[in-house]
């Protein structure tokens, strides 16, 4: 398999602070890479520059070859990479289904599809929220928001998905519907970057899996391998003390957003 | 749900519609516009309240044009008085200095009024909220000073006058105001339900979201900047032909600015209809009440301001929007995208949603069918 | 060289004046994210204040100040328990304030208008001419005085802020007015102090106003903006920020009369305004966060 997305020694830096240093990785055709690590570790910053929101201060993303340019967010969707975010930001003025129209009238450049809300409806019909189409972001649960999320982000047409933490926050069998929704993702043909606390969720889910700490990547290979590379294992128990284990379960703040 | 849906997209597209556009609105339009491009000569009416009603028009479609970027990209704009001012002088001044024909000068004017907000607005977009806000004051009073002095071309304090016989009179104006007003009402219709429209709310909702998902937000609230500096430069231009005499004082001031901002809160801000009745407001007020009580119109306003923003966001377009609930309507679908700033933390002004609740979406696709 | 130093010490008393003026807008801003724009109104208002309390009643204005500024004091906290008070904080009540302050200044100058007329009026005292010589240039003793008590008020302030628990409450407010709560400070009760401050200090910056300047009731757009550019040039939370914020605007306009005509200098300001919110996006106050 060729390489889709290819990241060539990325770096970012906000004044001293190294927030990505030195990562190069490679995402396939098809594939879920996995990216984790203790918080602070410089992933979701990573996503941002792989997103095209925020540019690197060295190195550089390409995909299918095509640099993606920090300057302007929105262009590099029009490329096909397309990400969500944590806390999840719907549009809260806005339908369900409108939510997702934006998505579609302008993720791609060439945009228009013969019937938008066909395409749409089909789209949160595949996310589960048709019976929601005219509801209000707001009137959703969280699991209900963090599924439109991914809706909008579908409806651009990607084909890199940047998932950040869509697991986390969820209950047992919300998390377990999610895990599979992922799945149905990739087998629709779209390559993933999943960052993600929820250990079983990524485990399951990647094919690969890469480490963060402190902003470099200390650790890359299949689930198994890197669940027992005592560098992964040292990073995240010498934070235990003082970060509650967060790591394993879903973290606090996510469960404040509900 | 599936079928209304189809059904629906059938229909439009078998009438060779546009799919935001729905037949019934565009029924209202040309009924309306025939109605109003009729009833000067049908009632006779008196000449000033004929007048009157032509100035009307062009308030209604300034309020409109603020609104675009008030209430649509929901950037509230103290500046606007710049726009007004600039496409009122240099239409003023190729009717003077070139002789030029008067809807020529219009249109020039309403050009360079869009650019010359485009070279401010690039730059100060980007600010949010009561940033921007305040920029636009900075703006609009720079904008004034230098025009103020600069008298080779605005004549300073003694302003200009235009010359006799180019322009229409006040009594044709009229129907000049009423194309400028029935093309605005139908930009405002389209930037509202097209895709545009959807992108510009959501522009409005979260900046950062709408990139992500690909909206250029740049482009489009430069876009809608310079559509808006072009119109008001127009009605600059409007107003210059209908006083026949323009002073810079009068044209930029910052009262000026904030008669557009009334125009479009009182209404009701990111409506179509708000705006216009807004102007109405407006025009009845300055026209009939302060012709008595001069000295009272900036504290009637403010109390206005007032008693809008606390008691009803959604201004007299609101007021109708109760009404309308009290008689038992459903609330139409284009208020969603009023109110200002973005929704995330007033649950309660949250307006109604789009299309009411999911299954009845059946009967009601019945029952209009 | 003499005339750069005679305008530098010019500007410097220049932006004495200023930075009295902008702490209340950016005190009320810091707290509760309100732009109030009934800012330059209170300013207004407070300059006939002074006049009327001059020339009805024979108070000199510099004793006035407290008596203004009490009274200001209580205007604020009616405004903000009266109106501010039902709209949302923070972004999403931004645009909202900004229109409802807007109206409070609109009635402030109509209700002026209908008081005392459209006329210019000025607070003449027995040496309003006086002037006191500073490194071989001589300046008006008005300007000078108002410079002090500008720094005088400005150090007390600080004090109050560092020192009180009061306001150490109220720069805790600023912080994070949800954590505050959770440690027991009525955040209610700090917003309604804080919108009494700032507009107490408007009241001061009305006073000094009125021995410096001759106005009217549309007076206070210019100061409105200019308080803005000071904030946003110099960050909120420190005197020592707000007071470089309002030397840069002092020396800006000061010295502006080298570079345009002398009727721009005015506009000097609003330039300066325009270019700093767009140099600094979201200004000083509104650090973006980076994840």
């Amino acid at each position: 398999m060729s390489a889709l997305l290819v990241g060539e020694s990325v770096c970012k830096y906000f004044g001293g602070l190294k927030a990505v240093d030195d990562v190069s990785f490679e995402l396939a055709e098809g594939e879920i890479l996995g990216l984790i690590g203790p918080n602070g570790a410089g992933k979701t910053t990573l996503f941002s520059v792989a997103a095209g929101s925020v540019p690197a201060t060295h190195g550089r993303v390409l995909l299918d070859g095509k640099p993606v340019n920090g300057k302007a967010g929105y262009r590099s969707v029009h490329q096909g990479i397309c990400r969500t975010h944590q806390i999840v930001r719907p549009f809260a003025r806005l339908s369900v289904l409108d939510n997702v129209l934006v998505g579609h009238h302008y993720g791609s450049p060439e945009g228009s599809h013969s019937s938008p809300r066909d395409r749409a409806m089909e789209i949160l019909d595949f996310i589960g929220l048709a019976e929601r189409a005219n509801q209000l972001p707001g009137e959703l649960t969280l699991a209900g928001r963090k599924r439109l999320e991914v809706a909008r982000a579908l409806a651009t047409g990607p084909r890199v998905l940047l998932l950040d933490e869509v697991v986390a926050g969820l209950n047992p069998v919300e998390g377990k519907r999610f895990v599979d929704l992922i799945r149905q993702i990739r087998e629709r043909g779209t390559s993933i970057i999943m960052i993600e606390h929820v250990m079983h969720a990524v485990m399951g889910l990647s094919d690969r899996i890469m480490v963060l700490d402190h902003g470099r990547l200390i650790a890359e290979g299949n689930p198994q391998d890197v669940a027992h590379d005592p560098q992964v294992i040292e990073a995240y128990l010498g934070r235990e003390d003082d970060e509650d284990g967060e790591t394993v379960t879903p973290s606090a703040e996510e469960r404040h957003d509900a | 749900m599936s079928s209304t849906r189809t059904r629906t997209a059938g229909r439009r597209a078998g009438r060779g519609l546009p799919l935001w556009l729905s037949p019934k609105a565009l029924g209202i339009f040309v009924v309306a516009l025939v109605a109003l491009y009729l009833a000067p000569l049908v009632l006779s009416l008196d000449g000033y309240l004929h007048n009157v009603v032509g100035l009307t028009f062009m308030f209604m479609a300034a309020g409109l044009a603020w609104n675009w970027l008030g209430g649509y990209v929901g950037q509230i704009s103290f500046g606007h008085a710049a726009m007004f001012g600039t496409g009122g002088f240099v239409a003023a001044r190729l009717a003077i200095t070139f002789g030029l024909p008067f809807w020529l000068t219009w249109v020039v004017g309403g050009l360079v009024a869009g650019l010359y907000a485009l070279i401010w607005g690039h730059p100060t977009l980007r600010l949010r909220g009561p940033y921007f806000s305040i920029a636009t004051i900075g703006v609009g009073e720079a904008t004034r000073l230098v025009a103020t002095y600069w008298s080779d071309f605005t004549g300073g304090s003694s302003g200009l006058s235009l010359p006799i016989g180019n322009g229409p009179t006040k009594y044709e104006l009229y129907w000049y105001g009423l194309y400028l007003l029935a093309a605005v009402v139908a930009i405002s219709y389209w930037l509202r339900k097209s895709r545009i429209g959807l992108g510009l709310l959501a522009i409005k909702e979260d900046v950062e979201a709408a990139a992500d998902v690909g909206v250029n937000a740049t482009l489009y609230q430069d876009a809608v900047l310079f559509l808006s500096g072009f119109v008001v430069g127009i009605c600059g231009g409007f107003y210059a032909s209908y006083q026949a005499f323009i002073d810079p004082l009068d044209m930029f001031s910052f009262d000026r600015s904030i008669s557009f901002v009334l125009i479009g809160v009182i209404g009701g801000i990111g409506t179509i209809l708000g705006p216009a009745m807004g102007a109405i407001v407006f025009v009845v007020i300055q026209e009939f009440l302060l012709a008595s009580y001069p000295q009272l119109y900036l504290g009637l306003y403010g109390t206005l301001l007032i008693i809008v923003i606390l008691f009803e966001p959604l201004g007299l377009s609101g007021l109708l929007l109760r009404l309308g609930k009290r008689l038992g309507r459903k609330p139409p679908a284009s208020t969603a995208a009023g109110g200002m700033g973005s929704a995330s933390a007033d649950p309660d002004g949250a307006p109604p949603v789009l299309t009411g609740v999911p299954g009845q979406d059946d009967s009601k696709g019945g029952t209009s069918a | 060289m003499g005339q750069a130093l005679a305008l530098a010490v010019s500007a410097v008393l220049l932006a004495g004046f200023y930075a009295s003026m902008a702490y209340g807008l950016g005190l009320i801003y810091g707290v509760l994210r309100v732009v109030n724009l009934a800012h330059g109104g209170m300013i207004m208002v407070s300059a006939y204040a002074s006049w009327l309390l001059f020339t009805r009643l024979h108070i000199d204005p510099y004793l006035a100040i407290p008596i203004v500024m009490v009274v200001f004091f209580f205007i604020g906290m009616a405004i903000y328990r009266g109106l501010v008070r039902f709209l949302p904080r923070g972004a999403a009540g931004g645009v909202q304030s900004l229109l409802l302050l807007f109206g409070v200044w609109l009635v402030l100058r109509n209700v002026m208008y209908l008081l005392f007329g459209g006329d210019d009026q000025a607070v003449r005292t027995s040496y309003s001419t006086a002037s006191v010589s500073i490194f071989g240039n001589s300046y008006s003793l008005n300007r000078v005085l108002v410079f002090a008590i500008s720094l005088v008020v400005l150090v007390c302030l600080q004090q109050w802020l560092s020192r009180t628990y009061t306001g150490k409450a109220v720069r805790a407010v600023t912080q994070n007015p949800d954590s505050s709560t959770l440690v027991g400070i009525d955040v209610e009760r700090i917003y309604s102090l804080t919108f009494g401050v700032g507009t107490a200090l408007a009241g001061l910056a009305g006073v000094l106003a009125s021995t410096l300047f001759a106005f009217n009731p549309s007076f206070g757009s210019g100061e409105l903006l200019k308080s803005f550019v000071i904030i946003v040039l110099g960050g909120l939370g420190s005197v020592v920020g707000i007071a470089l914020g309002a030397l840069v605007l002092a020396f800006a306009e000061v010295g502006s009369i080298y570079v345009v005509p002398s009727y721009l200098t005015a506009a000097v300001g609003f330039v300066l305004l325009v270019v700093v919110l767009v140099v600094r996006p979201g200004g000083l106050f509104g650090q973006k966060v980076l994840r």
